[in-house]
């Protein structure tokens, strides 16, 4: 049992800081109100979920490229805190939806394809469970990291590819960011805060999934 | 052993994201969320639609003996009168963007059976002292006797 670590606990006040601010610090939205506050929490689990999934992308074919299994430990860290980050972008987009829409969940173009985003990275887990091969694994799941991806632009432009009920996007547009820049200053912080906490929590991650490999490799029977 | 094991793998990555695409492309055309007041009166589906629009300023009426809400909804082109029996969340007034999930009734109006209210991608801070707009509630209790 280690403790936490100088990072861990300064990206963990980070983050207490930032939704303390974004709760109760900045002015409410003049059309919705307080449950606007929300998307302080909604868009940093959906960028981050997106960030995590790169890095799976990119640590995958790095694995491929050097045959170096620290870049497997590293895609399935990101993996899994990715679809943590979908679940998490879900669940404050379903709260967010009843108040403003009437509805929790409804499938409109963004909403179904997050959906099938979650369902794909939880494949990509369950693939990873079933393979017994240390490296047939992460080679594998390398592949299958690389076109799950392709997903990730899918549903970002989702909303502008097709009719739906989700909004467009507001930071992530040609041209000025249409929110407050107090609030959008709110936004980017709690984006940073959230990064902190994906570092920290992938850098232990990867030191778990490096001690499984040690622990694997002493239990292989010789020869 | 190992090189043409890759090259599967890889040809797999392949069909996989054609499929991808495939299901990208079918959706584009496929996947309609919504008509708009136009399309619905020159196609008139027999069955259940979406429909969207932009609630008509002061076209919003609640009657309460018999609980129904009706409005009118507009493209800019084509406007459509509403009736619902379900209520929309407070961010519901003049000007503001709906989808409808109901049928066109014999007499031409969309009866609606779930009004769902878009928000948009705009945000602006409450300035001290500012309210919320008032929401449909409000109008409610304001007009009632």
């Amino acid at each position: 049992m280690s403790r936490i670590s100088p990072p861990g606990w300064l990206a963990g006040l980070a983050l207490t800081v930032t939704i303390l601010v974004g709760l109760f610090a900045v002015p409410a939205d003049a059309a919705q109100g307080d449950v606007q506050r929300i998307m302080y929490v909604h868009v940093p689990s959906a960028w981050l979920a997106y960030l995590a999934f790169f890095v799976t992308l990119a640590a995958g074919l790095l694995f491929l490229r050097r045959q170096d299994l620290r870049f497997d430990r590293v895609a399935v860290a990101s993996a899994e805190i990715g679809l943590v980050l979908t679940g998490l972008t879900i669940a404050t987009g379903a709260i967010w939806g009843k108040a403003t829409w009437g509805k929790w969940w409804d499938w409109d173009p963004r909403l179904t394809t997050t959906a099938i985003l979650f369902v794909i990275y939880a494949g990509y887990l369950l693939l990873r469970q079933s393979i017994v091969d240390r490296r047939r694994r992460a080679r594998l799941a390398a592949v299958f990291g690389t076109v799950a991806f392709l997903n990730v632009p899918i549903v970002h432009f989702s909303v502008l590819w097709w009719r739906g009920l989700h909004q467009p996007p507001t930071v992530i547009r040609p041209g000025d960011p249409t929110i407050d820049h107090l609030l959008l200053a709110e936004l980017l912080a709690s984006v940073a805060s959230f990064t902190l906490v994906y570092l920290w929590v992938l850098r232990r991650r990867v030191d778990l999934e490096a001690t499984r490999d040690a622990a694997e490799l002493a239990l292989e029977p010789a020869g | 052993m190992r090189r043409p094991r890759i090259g599967t793998l890889v040809g797999l990555g392949l069909v996989a994201a054609a499929f991808l695409a495939l299901v990208g492309i079918s959706l584009t055309s496929a996947l309609v969320y919504y008509v708009t007041p136009t399309e619905l009166a020159a196609g008139r589906p027999a069955g259940g639609v979406r429909l969207y629009g932009v609630v008509e300023p002061e076209s919003v009426r609640w009657d309460a003996p018999s609980s129904t809400l009706s409005f009118r909804v507009t493209d800019g082109t084509t406007t459509m009168a509403v009736v619902s029996r379900s209520l929309p969340t407070g961010l519901f007034r003049d000007g503001i963007g709906v989808v409808l999930a109901g049928r066109v009734t014999s007499v031409g109006e969309f009866a609606a059976d779930e009004v769902l209210v878009k928000h948009s991608e705009v945000y602006e801070p409450l300035r001290p002292g500012q309210t919320l707009p008032p929401g449909l509630l409000d109008t409610i209790r304001q007009e009632a006797p």
